[in-house]
Order: C-alpha cells, then structure tokens, then sequence
C-alpha cells in the first residue's frame, strides 16, 4: 500500500468508521446525563417554588 | 589239376578282395581313434585340445555357433551336451534357469557393449521365453525362491539377494533371422540374443532364463563341464512350476555344481562407462528415452527446455526432429525443435519458456530422424536401468533397446538458446555493453551543496545577489562536470588538468567545451524539467496524502468537539445552570459563526472568479464578434 492508499485508510476510518461510533457513544453519554441530572434539578425546582409558597401562605 | 587248386585260389582271392579291404579300413580307422580326456586346466585352451585330434572331423563348440563369433568368444571349448529331465509338463508351467558368470580383464578388458548369447535352453517346446541379466552388488551370495500366486498361474522363480537389473526382456522365439527382426533369433534349437548393455570384468552376472514349454514337453538345457569364463564359479540353479491340477502345483528345484552351456560372443568394446551405438537409420525411424522434467530452482518462473545431444557422421550433419512428450497414457507434446542440419550436437530448445509441471515425473524424449544415414551416439551407463538408462531406437517399426542412458544434457535456461550459427537472422539480439569506468563526482557534489544554500541565502533574505551568485555557480560547477565526463574525463580534476595539459589541445577541447557546454545547458533544463515533473509524480502523491489526513483529523476532532460543547449546554441546562448553558452556547455560536464566515469568504472568492471569467469571456466574445463585422 503506498502511502495515498494509506491517507484514504486514515480518512476511511477516523471520518466514515470512528465519527459515528464516537458521536453515538457521547449521545449515550449525554443522554445519560441529562437523565441524571433532571431529577435532581426537577426536586431543586418543587422545593424552590414549595418554599415559596409555603412563605406566601405563611404570610397571610 | 590245375583246375583243382585253381578254383580255390581263385575263390580265396575273391574273399580277399571283398573283405580285407574292409579289414584294412577298419585297422586304419582304429587307429586313428583319439580319447580325449579334457580336464578343467585345459579348459581354455581348446586349440590345444583340439589339435590332439583331427582338426578336419573334430567339432568345436564354436563350430556349432549360427552366425559363426565376430569378436572375442567364449564358451567351453567343446560341444555341450543335451540334458533332459525327467519332468513330464502340464499346460500351466514355468521353468526358470539361473547361472552366474564373471569375467576377468585379461579376456574383456573392461568390458563389452554389445554381446551375442547363446542360451543354454534346448527351445524344443518351448512356447515363451524370456531372459533377464543382474548385476551382483556387494557379495556374490544369491539364492533363489519360489513365488505361487494364490489364485491363478503356476507361479515363477526368482532371484533373492543383492542384486539390479541390467536388461530384462521378452524373446520373440518366432524370429530366425539373424540380420533382420528383433535383436533375438532362434536357430536349430538354440536361442540367441544381441543384449546391448555394458557388461563389465570383475563383476559377477546372473543369467535368468525364463521359458513357458507346451503341454507334454520335456524342458532340457545344455551343459558344459568346463568352466565357462574360467571364473572358478560352476553353479546353476533349475527351477520349475508345474501345475497338475489347480489345487496341485508341483515345485522342483535343481542345484547343480555345473556350468550351463551358455556361451558369449562379445563384438564391442566398453570405454569407462561410456560407449558408442552405431545405428543405420531411415526417415521416420527414431531413438527415444524416458526423462522426467528437470528441478526448477523457482517454481513461480518459467524457463526453457533445452536438449543438447552429440552425434558423428560422416557429413557432421543430422536432420532431425526432438520432440518432448509427457509420458502418461496420452503422449502430449510439450515443446519440439527441428533442424535440417544439426551440426555436430543437436541443440534443440524449446519456443517458449515451459511452466513448472508441464511434463512432470514421467516425460519422454524423441528424436526423428529425417534422412538415410549412419549416425553414431554416445551412451553411459548408470546403476538403475529403469527410465533414464535405456533408451530404444525404432528402426523401420522394430524396436531394439539399449540398456544404458544416451549421453545428453537436458538442461533450463532463462533465455532462448541457438546453436553457433553465421546466419545474423540466428543471432540474438544483445545488449549494448557498458563500460564500467570510475568517475569522480565532486564538481557536482559542491555544486549541489552551493545551489542548497544559495537557495537558502535567498529565501531568508540575508543576501539576494550573493545567494543568486551562489546558485549560478553551483550550477555552473555541475554542468561544467557533465562536460568533464561526457568528454571522456573521470571528473572535473581530470578534466582541468586536461585543460592545462597542452595549449591547442586545451583551446581544442575549450572549444568542444562551450560546444558541449551549451548542449550541456539545454540538456541541463530539460533534466531539471523532467526531474521537477518526475518529482510532482512521485511526491504529489504524498502531498495529497498529507492533505487528506489533516481534513480526516479536521472531519473527526471538529464535530467531536462541537459535540462535547453541545452536551455540555445541555447537561448545563439539566441541571438548572442557565448561565452556564448560555456560555457553552455562546461558544457553539463562536465556532458554527466561524465555520460560516469561512463558508462565506469561499463563496465570495468563488464568485469574484466567476465574475472575472464572466468579464473575460465577454470581452473575448466582443472582441471576436468585432472581427467578424470587420471582416
């Protein structure tokens, strides 16, 4: 193989093999963070606007 | 009274004349009666012997000979005698006799190649008849044993110990005649064979008689009480196979301390192994022997076939045709090569170059003769008799087999080989030859190195002239080189020495120098011209490599990124971090803003270069509508 043939091997697998591979991992990297993350920030929220609305109550 | 003693005087008279001449013969012929007594110290000498009796009625064993000896005979020296068995035969038999001989020098030299036999077999019914001949190896221990097929057949004798063919053969005993047919002839009960095979001194022989007899037949072999070859060997072995009945095979065994009546008529010498055959051949008729194909050194090439084969005739000349077969049930040929006039050796070689395996284990070599004419070949022996130390010429159809190998070279070659030849037609083309001379190369090497650095100078801005000046003289040195060399000199020392060597001839060969400078010059440019292109061929490639590997590693790192910040916005958002989302964000922004400016400036240039050829092409399409109003 001369080396033009191994440039096109090189771009055959980073760009049309690796990318894919790559981008699907970090979707599934990603999305597993979100729903780790969403609970939390969701319980975060309630317990914002519950205060909130404890204090409204309270004060009438 | 005289009537009285008349008549019996008479008839005494008469008596006499009638029976003392028979009286008279009869003393005579006693007397000349002769007893030879020949004992076994006499038993080469038979001259001798025999002039002990009447030369004019004596019979000597040679006298028996049909044809008479031609070369050097041997045998006993007296008639051998007929002995008969006992053995009734049945329809199924074999008969197997077997005597060993051994020849010494002082009665061979070293040995013969072609000799006549004479069987000791009585042919009286017999029906087939074969003969083989073994070399001892080793020691002269030999025995023989029986061998009985368990189904059909009477079964055969064989010889055991060490032992190798030399020539084994089936006789055909219905051909008499001596100078016509096979190499065999049966003549008044006696066989006789023209074995052509080298037969040494020193070395000790077997002969193998094999014979089938017709039902009812009493075999019968001759014998001899003398020594044959005077080797002191007086052995023979008599086997037979009878089968009385299918379940009765009959197995007799004779061993006797007596030599068969075998005798030899030796009519060609043996050089050291090496010997000629003399043959008269006609067209048509041909010699042929099996090879196989010969070891490639590599089996992935092909490489031709060639055969070089000695011969003498009278006129130096051959017309023949070599053909090589493979040997196997169909015979296809493989390569021929004809030639009207070979000239001293057959060199024949095959067209084309022969794939490895083309003709394989089994292969065989023919050569056709094209015309009338006595040739001579040489041939060698060698220890295995079986394919390539035998060879048999077919002569007007009849087969006659040599068992020794005809003296040929069977070669490879890589390229096409012709016999020596003055036609130019013949002639290979060859190579130009070039002379390998040694030159000095320093003017172009201190050339290279000042353009190098020049260029240098130049590039970096130290010193424009003096880097042009550099470039110019390194320039000047490498093509001031070439002329050195092209003029015959080894080098640039050379050749300024040369200069200097002698007035005219330095103003000669000055002058031949600017001529071959200026030559020098354009072949100069056109190398560097082909050199540059050669180099964007070899390199450009690379180039474009380098260029495809770096979009690669762009293609793969930049989404990868724009992914990672792309996540991290939105695990930002996740997590409720706003401001953290909206500064992933605003890098997202930065890097899709920068990929489209960049997307946009080369749109832009490619538009600015569609305008300006837009421009071009309108103005070359005015200019040539303008010429046409002129015209």
């Amino acid at each position: 193989m001369d080396f033009l043939g191994i440039a096109t091997w090189i771009f055959d697998f980073l760009v049309l093999q690796m990318l894919p591979l790559v981008s699907m991992i970090l979707l599934a990297v990603g999305i597993f963070g979100v729903i780790e993350r969403i609970p939390e920030t969701v319980t975060n929220f309630s317990k914002r606007m519950g205060s909130k609305m404890a204090g409204a109550f309270r004060r009438k | 009274m005289i009537s009285k003693h008349f008549l019996p005087v008479i008839a005494i008279i008469m008596v006499c004349m009638f029976i003392l001449p028979g009286y008279v013969q009869a003393a005579e012929y006693v007397d000349k009666t002769i007893d030879m007594e020949i004992d076994s110290e006499n038993q080469d000498q038979y001259d001798e012997v025999v002039n002990l009796a009447d030369p004019s009625t004596a019979i000597t064993n040679p006298d028996t000979w049909n044809p008479s000896p031609r070369g050097i005979w041997m045998g006993a020296s007296t008639e051998e005698s007929l002995f008969s068995l006992n053995d009734i035969l049945y329809e199924n038999n074999t008969v197997d006799l077997f005597h060993e001989v051994k020849f010494n020098s002082t009665q061979i030299m070293n040995g013969a190649s072609v000799t006549v036999i004479r069987s000791p077999v009585s042919m009286n019914g017999v029906e087939l008849f074969e003969f083989s001949l073994y070399r001892l190896l080793n020691d002269t221990e030999w025995n023989i044993h029986s061998i009985i097929p368990a189904v059909d057949g009477p079964g055969v004798h064989s010889i055991t110990g060490s032992v190798e063919y030399v020539a084994s053969f089936d006789i055909n005993i219905l051909d008499t005649s001596i100078t016509g047919g096979e190499d065999t002839w049966v003549l008044n009960d006696r066989c006789y064979v023209e074995l052509h095979a080298p037969i040494y001194s020193g070395v000790n022989y077997i002969l193998h008689w094999r014979a089938t007899y017709a039902a009812d037949a009493r075999p019968a072999i001759y014998l001899s009480s003398q020594d044959v070859a005077n080797d002191g060997i007086n052995r023979t072995r008599w086997a037979l196979c009878n089968e009385v009945s299918p379940d009765n095979i009959a197995v007799k065994n004779y061993s006797w301390a007596i030599e068969a009546g075998v005798s030899f008529d030796m009519i060609n010498g043996l050089g050291n192994s090496l010997y000629a055959e003399s043959v008269y051949v006609h067209a048509g008729d041909y010699l042929t022997w099996e090879t196989s194909d010969p070891d490639y050194p590599d089996d992935e090439t092909d490489y031709y076939h060639t055969l070089m084969m000695p011969f003498v005739t009278d006129d130096h000349t051959l017309n023949a045709t070599v053909t090589y077969t493979k040997a196997t049930t169909t015979e296809t040929v493989v390569w021929q090569d004809s030639n009207t006039e070979w000239l001293d050796y057959i060199l024949a070689c095959s067209e084309s170059p022969v794939a490895f395996g083309t003709g394989g284990r089994y292969t065989r070599v023919n050569i056709t003769f094209n015309e009338d004419v006595r040739v001579n070949f040489m041939f060698i022996d060698t220890l295995d008799y079986y394919l390539d130390d035998m060879a048999t010429f077919t002569l007007s159809g009849i087969t006659h087999n040599i068992y020794a190998r005809p003296w040929a070279s069977y070669q490879l070659s890589l390229g096409d080989i012709v016999p020596p030849s003055v036609n130019p037609y013949d002639w290979p083309g060859l190579l130009e030859v070039q002379e390998n001379q040694k030159q000095t190369w320093y003017g172009t090497i201190i050339g290279i190195a000042l353009v190098i650095v020049g260029a240098a100078v130049i590039a970096t801005g130290i010193g424009i002239p003096i880097g042009v000046a550099m470039v110019a003289g390194g320039l000047s040195l490498m093509i001031i080189e070439d002329i050195a060399h092209r003029s015959g000199y080894s080098g640039l020392p050379d050749y300024v020495g040369g200069l200097f060597q002698n007035a005219i001839d330095a103003i000669w060969d000055a002058l031949q120098g600017v001529g071959e400078f200026l030559r020098s010059v354009g072949e100069g440019i056109w190398d560097a011209i082909t050199w540059f292109v050669d180099a964007v061929i070899e390199y450009g490639s690379i180039l474009l490599g380098l260029l495809i590997i770096a979009v690669a590693l762009m293609l793969f790192f930049y989404p990868i990124k724009w992914q990672l910040g792309f996540w991290d916005m939105v695990w930002a958002m996740a997590s409720g971090d706003w401001k953290g989302a909206a500064k992933a964000a605003n890098g997202l922004d930065r890097d899709i803003s920068k990929a489209m400016r960049t997307a946009g400036k080369v749109d832009k240039r490619i538009s600015r270069a569609e305008k300006v050829l837009s421009k071009k092409y309108t103005a070359w399409e005015k200019s040539r509508n303008d010429r046409g109003g002129e015209a």
